[in-house]
């Protein structure tokens, strides 16, 4: 089955946007270290999974946006979840009304390349309660902003994760990877 | 002028205790930071130092029994740090606690007398935790540098380490370094 992974700028203390939903200190430095890293991951996937927030941020940007990332990114499936959004018109985008557990559960299981879900911390937090995620790729950024909108919301129960890597950008991000531990939750229910 | 350097155990979601003040999931109260050789002053705050106290005194007294909290036998690394300890002067900033069982720690009143302590001669000063005590020393512009030792776990809730912290703060990056135990060493310094 191919995997789901979760990827999401962060600030030291966790926070993905700052309070008044400002993005300036966890939007990523497109150096050389970071386009190498989203080339990479750009063809390592053939859909990409987004809340409604986070798909209308992209829908507002990348359409007009030029060169390979952006025409890969435009070129992509996007599928949106949302029970309020009424199109999504982006190229490529499908919108999900219904039962996300069924259609991500589904989304896994056809064959393909790995999936990629960016921002979108509300249904992140729900495939992490589903435990659908499959890899976290945690991006901090050198900041600590004292307030906002944390990257993981409503999470009930604790999650061990398997340290995957941890490689660090000249632009002083940490990029961490990191699957979950299915066997701890095993042992810890039993 | 020496440092001060915050040194601490997080979680990936940047709690230092769970939701009910878990902390099973920290391996070892060692010195992982290697801080031992280059300071001379230990700072606490005063929800966490009752605990830090009972912690290091019952392993003083001790070094095979059964501990609090961790319901664990001290490693080998917890007995050199609580040897450190017992020997290296500790502030606890507190403006209620009257009396402390340690002989090693002092009580003080206000963050200023850390203010003047920093501006004194000798070896740069530990700031052990809790989450309030880093978070007023932030503010106040008083950490030097961070380190964080980030556990490979999602808590979902608790005490987050910089809760209290009021304004943003640009940080550099000395290192980043994976450990083959999952954790990975974060060292920051601070612009302040």
């Amino acid at each position: 089955m191919r995997k789901l992974f979760w990827q999401m700028s962060v600030t030291l203390d966790g926070f993905m946007e700052g309070p008044n939903r400002e993005l300036n200190d966890t939007a990523q430095v497109v150096d050389e270290d970071f386009d190498r890293y989203a080339t990479d991951m750009l063809k390592s996937i053939d859909a990409i999974l987004l809340g409604r927030v986070t798909y209308q941020l992209f829908a507002d940007y990348w359409p007009s946006a030029t060169g390979p990332d952006a025409d890969r990114l435009n070129e992509l499936p996007k599928i949106v979840f949302s029970r309020t959004l009424e199109k999504a018109e982006w190229k490529n985008s499908r919108l999900v009304k219904g039962n996300v557990a069924a259609e991500v559960a589904r989304l896994k299981q056809q064959p393909g390349k790995d999936l990629a879900l960016f921002g979108s911390a509300d249904l992140a937090s729900t495939l992490i309660r589903l435990g659908l995620i499959d890899e976290y790729r945690i991006l901090v950024t050198p900041v600590i902003l004292g307030g906002g909108t944390a990257m993981f919301k409503d999470i009930k129960d604790r999650v061990a994760l398997n340290l995957l890597k941890a490689t660090t950008w000249s632009s002083e991000v940490v990029a961490l990877h990191y699957q979950p531990d299915r066997e701890w939750k095993v042992r810890d229910e039993s | 002028m020496r440092k001060i350097i915050a040194a601490l155990q997080v979680s990936v979601d940047g709690f230092i205790e769970g939701p009910k003040g878990e902390l099973d999931w920290v391996e070892t109260w060692e010195d992982s930071f290697d801080l031992a050789p280059q300071i001379d002053t230990c700072i606490l705050g005063r929800g966490m130092y009752p605990g830090y106290e009972q912690y290091w005194l019952a392993i003083l007294a001790n070094p095979k029994g059964v501990l609090p909290f961790t319901g664990k036998v001290a490693s080998k690394g917890e007995i050199t740090y609580a040897r450190f300890a017992d020997k290296t002067p500790h502030i606890v900033l507190s403006r209620t606690l009257d009396k402390v069982a340690w002989k090693t720690t002092r009580i003080v009143r206000d963050l200023e007398e850390i203010r003047k302590m920093k501006q004194q001669p000798g070896k740069d000063m530990y700031a052990v935790g809790g989450a309030t005590l880093v978070s007023s020393l932030m503010n106040l512009g008083l950490i030097d540098e961070l380190r964080l030792m980030v556990n490979p776990l999602i808590l979902g809730g608790g005490k987050a380490l910089f809760k209290d912290v009021k304004d943003r703060h640009t940080l550099k990056l000395v290192h980043a370094k994976p450990l083959k135990s999952g954790k990975v060493y974060l060292t920051y310094t601070t612009h302040s």
